[in-house]
């Protein structure tokens, strides 16, 4: 190997192994989110069974729509809230649902749906700005039920 | 007189010549009036360099000026000279000749790895885990290509999927775990 060579991957190497430590130390920063959480109403009546709960914004019910059966969206509750970096918190959304979001070392986050207060599932994945989270099932008839979980800010 | 005869009376003025040419070179100076009047002009122009040059002294001896000299050219070469230079420790020699080439290239190999895998479609499904803690739903996952969005659909493990009318689920946007 030539000294011009040696040199260079002497320098690669440094450069290579600088941008790993910041790339690590990037992906495994903490944060604290600034989340979102919604809790709609998917259905083909034009108006929902509760006078309270009011339609989603247009722009929203036109994303639905590309992605559900569903005409139209009530919105029940609309709640944002600040998870801690590396801690819990907890955001009741009905009488029955609640859901708990760990910010966690990835950067990731755990998502875990109570039903009654009990655990239903947990879900683990990254959460990215510009990106939504949906947890849904149908509900009875034709109608259904989802949370929509977004990351509003984090710092 | 020719350049020859010159050049001889050069010489025997500075005392170079031998007993025969010397002898030769008097009996020119002897004979020729004009070789006797070129011998004193250069006696003459010897006389004036010798008495009117001026004299340097070294502050120091000859040997030690030179030797001062012989030993800085040896100091600059001995500087670029490869792998003369460095006092490091073995150990640090070897870790710098081989560690840092070998990791460079670890590194490059990951960072590759790492970013074919950022790139892969299913990078958000590698990232991603399910936990289901209900006996009657099972959890279907599907992402939305344009619009952002990762659901994910709980259904009764009764629920018949195939009974769902065609329209209901498209199955190109629709990925089961």
């Amino acid at each position: 190997m030539t000294r011009g060579a040696y040199n260079f991957l002497q320098r690669l190497g440094a450069v290579v192994m600088a941008a790993t430590m910041m790339l690590w130390s990037f992906g495994a920063s903490a944060a604290n989110l600034e989340i979102n959480l919604k809790l709609i109403w998917g259905t083909n009546d034009a108006k929902s069974p509760n006078p309270k709960h009011k339609p989603v914004s247009p722009e929203l019910t036109n994303k639905l729509r590309k992605i559900f059966q569903w005409k139209n969206y009530f919105e029940v509750n609309d709640v944002t809230g600040r998870v801690p970096s590396r801690q819990s918190k907890k955001f009741r959304l009905s009488d029955k649902c609640e859901i708990e979001i760990t910010e966690m070392e990835g950067p990731k986050v755990e998502i875990k749906l109570y039903g009654e207060g009990k655990v239903v599932n947990k879900i683990t994945k990254p959460l990215l700005k510009g990106e939504s989270v949906f947890i849904g099932a149908e509900d009875k008839g034709e109608n259904s039920w989802f949370i929509m979980i977004s990351l509003v800010n984090e710092d | 007189m020719n350049m020859e005869a010159q050049l001889k009376m050069q010489a025997y003025l500075d005392g170079e010549l031998g007993p025969s040419e010397a002898a030769e070179v008097q009996r020119l100076l002897e004979q020729d009036a004009q070789a006797r009047q070129q011998f004193e002009e250069l006696r003459a122009v010897r006389s004036l360099l010798r008495d009117n040059e001026p004299e340097y002294r070294l502050p120091e001896s000859r040997e030690f000026y030179w030797s001062k000299i012989s030993q800085a050219i040896a100091r600059a070469e001995a500087q670029s000279a490869p792998g003369r230079e460095d006092p490091a420790p073995a150990w640090a020699l070897l870790l710098r000749r081989w560690l840092a080439p070998v990791s460079a290239m670890a590194m490059v190999f990951l960072l590759a790895l790492a970013g074919l895998k950022m790139l892969s479609p299913n990078h958000d499904y590698a990232m991603m885990e399910i936990e289901n803690y209900s006996e009657d739903l099972m959890v279907s996952t599907f992402r939305h290509p344009t619009e952002k969005v990762v659901v994910f659909w709980l259904t009764p493990k009764t629920y018949d999927v195939a009974a769902k009318p065609a329209e209901e689920i498209e199955q190109d946007e629709l990925m089961y775990q």
